[in-house]
């Protein structure tokens, strides 16, 4: 019991990445538009900030892998 | 959502005089509430805080002085079971520094679960399936963390930021920007997907133990991830400088 409740913990704190990394280029997206429209530079700003919100994307995964790498796989006990 | 104009909360009276006013010119035009718009998990959240405080009064009311727990199973005994998890849980996590932060972890574990077990109830809605609700939560998390990040670390708390060395700042301050405001739209989005997802599921599906079984099951999940990942980017803020 002790050991599956440990497993779902650990399936939430990483299931959470994906979600992050997609809505991350999601973000860097939006603020690209945003600014292309306020500085009349279709499209080169939305692609700029798409290329950030991917490095975002994958900083956020280097974080959770630092993160780990720190704490263990598992937390101890 | 068709269904969610047929619950109790729109027998209310006075829902229909605040719905209008909401609607009203009274209120600025990006807080004002659209044309079929409804406020129903405001009074759904507002009933969670009443039923929690009521919990408590019933539990912690005459002889909150004791040390000896009752010998048998009542409210002030499951309280306390769940806040000593949730202590456990916290120590875990965070290590040691991380008591200190219950007060806020705490709450929005307690919320989140009894909002979402609210719409395992037939006729109630859960308030975690409106995006409002979720958002409300996850916003205060947000400013918190960056809060007590730069309260450990002060002005070096920006240096994360700007990445390892000046010459590329330029590059990192918006990635790091965009990775930071990911996590609260990520918070609240997933604890809002799921609990919708679970909601139209229970309601397409009533009188299937299964169903009811899954509800409860998403219902801690969520909440139990909704406070993990909080506590995940506290400890993160509060983190030595790589």
């Amino acid at each position: 019991m002790e050991n599956k409740k440990k497993l779902f913990r650990e399936i939430g704190r990483y299931g959470a990445i994906g979600l992050e990394m997609g809505i991350a280029v999601v973000i860097g997206i939006l603020v690209g538009f945003w600014m292309d429209s306020l500085f009349n530079t279709k499209p080169w700003l939305t692609l700029v900030f798409m290329l950030f919100g991917i490095a975002a994307g994958f900083k956020g995964l280097f974080r959770v892998l630092k993160y780990v790498e720190k704490n263990g796989l598992t937390d101890k006990e | 959502m068709e269904g969610h104009d047929i619950t109790w909360v729109s027998k209310l009276p006075f829902n229909d005089s605040f719905t209008s006013f909401l609607q009203s010119d009274s209120i600025p035009s990006f807080l004002r509430l659209g044309e079929d718009g409804n406020v129903f998990h405001v009074y759904h959240a507002i009933l969670v805080v009443l039923i929690l405080t009521v919990l408590v009064f019933i539990g912690y009311g005459k002889r909150s002085e004791d040390l000896v727990p009752e010998g048998r199973i009542s409210i002030r005994n499951i309280l306390e079971v769940l806040v000593e998890q949730l202590l456990k849980l916290i120590d875990n996590t965070m290590g040691h520094e991380g008591k200190k932060f219950l007060p806020l972890i705490g709450t929005l574990a307690i919320f989140i679960l009894f909002c979402n077990l609210l719409g395992l109830i037939p006729g109630f809605l859960p308030p975690t399936d409106n995006i409002n609700t979720t958002a409300a939560c996850a916003i205060p998390v947000f400013f918190f963390y960056h809060y007590i990040g730069v309260r450990r670390h002060g002005w070096r708390y920006v240096k994360q930021f700007i990445g390892p060395f000046w010459p590329i700042a330029p590059l990192m301050f918006p990635i790091e920007v965009i990775s930071h405001l990911a996590r609260p739209l990520s918070l609240s989005l997933r604890l809002f997907g799921n609990i919708t997802g679970d909601h139209i599921i229970l309601a397409m599906s009533y009188g299937f133990i299964l169903a009811l079984g899954l509800g409860i099951f998403v219902s801690g999940i969520q909440a139990l991830v909704f406070i993990l990942l909080s506590m995940m980017y506290m400890s993160n803020a509060l983190a030595e400088e790589h």
